[in-house]
């Protein structure tokens, strides 16, 4: 059996996982200190990924990334061409994946004494030393269960990847395309076998947050 | 005021039940391929209009689905193949009635390349010789259209350059999608769709030969509940002319 499809989607959800990670929990405390105009609407416009159906978030995303789109065209001059490689199957991930990370760190953070903010701020703490040595550190249950959901989710992503990145056996073909196609060409052993591969992974990813937080919590 | 519009939405609801049940109409579900859509959707509403008893529901995706939804107990009355292997197989287990299959339908297959393209039919054989040029087909063990298509460019003698071009999509929409917006060099697509698009040119149809021959079979599921008023839709659409409108050849009625 060709594991391939296994490799692609960790190596995918790895990666997404650490931009969504970045990109997340800096918009969540961006946000929960936002006080401007039109907070509602960013916020809205964040989570909007999440409710959207996946072949919407892929039709958008290879008309911006399409070889005739503006990104796809920007990276054209540099002969680069991101559709049908990993890096979009990342993308797409990244996408569908944000808006999980973004709301619940942004719950996390939420729950914070902001007492002790303020307390590090009259100290002389500079933004960056509270955010890493106050707020992560107080929010991390909620951060890591973030992360270890965003992770799951990149991880069976489908409907946007197939659609940015095609399905190229050996380098885009992930697990939930490899269940796909084995279902729709009646292989029912083949999918059998990567529904237990991914319901394992998965299963341990959850997992570990349950301990994770169990123990933070003690 | 609360409870005038809470009456008024109760009265709204029950108004818009009425109106779907209280007719005698007959709904027909025709779960069919997804490349004859909008020939369908044209021919259910002509149907429709000169039957107002009956109502086609139209259930369009991938053969394979369709396949696997009837095999799971999906309420189903007509059922359109773009393969003969996906009846086949239902037939086998017992849950189609034999007598009323149907090869009535065929297509061929195209090569396109996008409208703004500099390959055309005079040059297009090069696109296997360039293995940074991608080729879209649909997956070949569960598209039919991807079948077809692996067997075509093993005909025209494609096959050993073209592993590293090639990149499957999970219909044959999908592929069209690809090359219409210039993603993909070039794709293979049924005839049919290449004719419903304006964005892309075709550089060579298959003949006869090229390929195993395209067919559509369609027939009346078992566990239907209407399977007369099914049958009569599917003797109006063998008769009407609509889908050679759309491209498609009709095959002769076997009797």
């Amino acid at each position: 059996m060709d594991l391939s499809p296994l490799w692609i989607s960790l190596k995918v959800a790895l990666v997404s996982t650490i931009i969504t990670f970045t990109l997340g929990v800096l918009s969540a405390w961006f946000m929960t200190n936002y006080r401007g105009k039109g907070s509602a609407l960013i916020d809205g416009l964040f989570t909007l990924p999440m409710v959207l159906p996946p072949t919407l978030v892929g039709f958008i995303l290879l008309y911006i990334i399409g070889v005739n789109g503006p990104v796809g065209k920007l990276l054209g001059l540099w002969d680069i061409k991101i559709v049908f490689t990993w890096i979009a199957a990342v993308l797409a991930s990244v996408v569908v994946s944000f808006p999980l990370m973004y709301r619940t760190s942004r719950g996390a953070f939420d729950q914070i004494n902001m007492d002790l903010i303020h307390a590090a701020r009259t100290l002389g703490s500079t933004e960056k030393e509270v955010f890493l040595k106050i707020v992560l550190p107080l929010a991390w249950p909620g951060v890591a269960a973030a992360t270890a959901l965003a992770f799951s989710r990149a991880l069976g992503e489908f409907g946007a990847t197939l659609m940015v990145a095609g399905s190229i056996p050996g380098k885009t073909e992930t697990i939930p395309i490899a269940i796909y196609f084995a279902t729709q060409g009646s292989d029912y052993k083949q999918a059998a076998v990567w529904v237990v591969i991914v319901f394992a992974i998965s299963l341990i990813s959850m997992m570990f947050i349950n301990r994770y937080q169990n123990k933070t919590v003690k | 005021m609360k409870k005038i519009i809470i009456i008024l939405l109760i009265a709204i609801f029950m108004i818009g039940c009425e109106s779907t049940a209280g007719q005698n109409q007959v709904e027909i579900t025709v779960s069919a391929a997804a490349s004859l859509k909008d020939a369908l959707e044209e021919i259910a509403l002509e149907y429709e209009t000169e039957n107002e008893d009956v109502k086609i529901i139209l259930n369009m995706a991938g053969s394979g689905t369709l396949a696997m939804q009837i095999e799971q107990g999906a309420e189903v009355d007509l059922f359109f193949s773009a393969a003969d292997s996906w009846m086949n197989s239902l037939d086998e287990k017992g849950l189609i009635i034999t007598e009323t299959i149907s090869p009535f339908l065929s297509n061929r297959m195209v090569f396109i390349v996008p409208e703004t393209s500099n390959y055309d039919e005079t040059n297009f054989m090069a696109l296997f010789e360039d293995e940074s040029a991608q080729i879209v087909v649909g997956e070949p063990s569960s598209v039919p259209a991807g079948k077809y298509a692996m067997e075509w460019l093993d005909t025209l003698g494609a096959m050993n350059t073209i592993t590293k071009q090639l990149v499957y999509g999970k219909d044959v929409k999908e592929v069209l999608s690809w090359v219409e917006t210039g993603n993909a060099y070039a794709g293979i697509v049924y005839a049919t769709d290449a004719l419903a698009s304006s964005k892309v040119k075709v550089t060579v149809t298959s003949v006869e030969g090229d390929h195993s021959e395209i067919s559509y079979p369609a027939a009346v599921v078992k566990s239907s509940r209407h399977p007369d008023e099914a049958k009569a839709f599917l003797d109006y659409m063998m008769d009407s002319d609509m889908f050679e409108n759309y491209g498609f050849t009709k095959s002769k009625r076997e009797e």
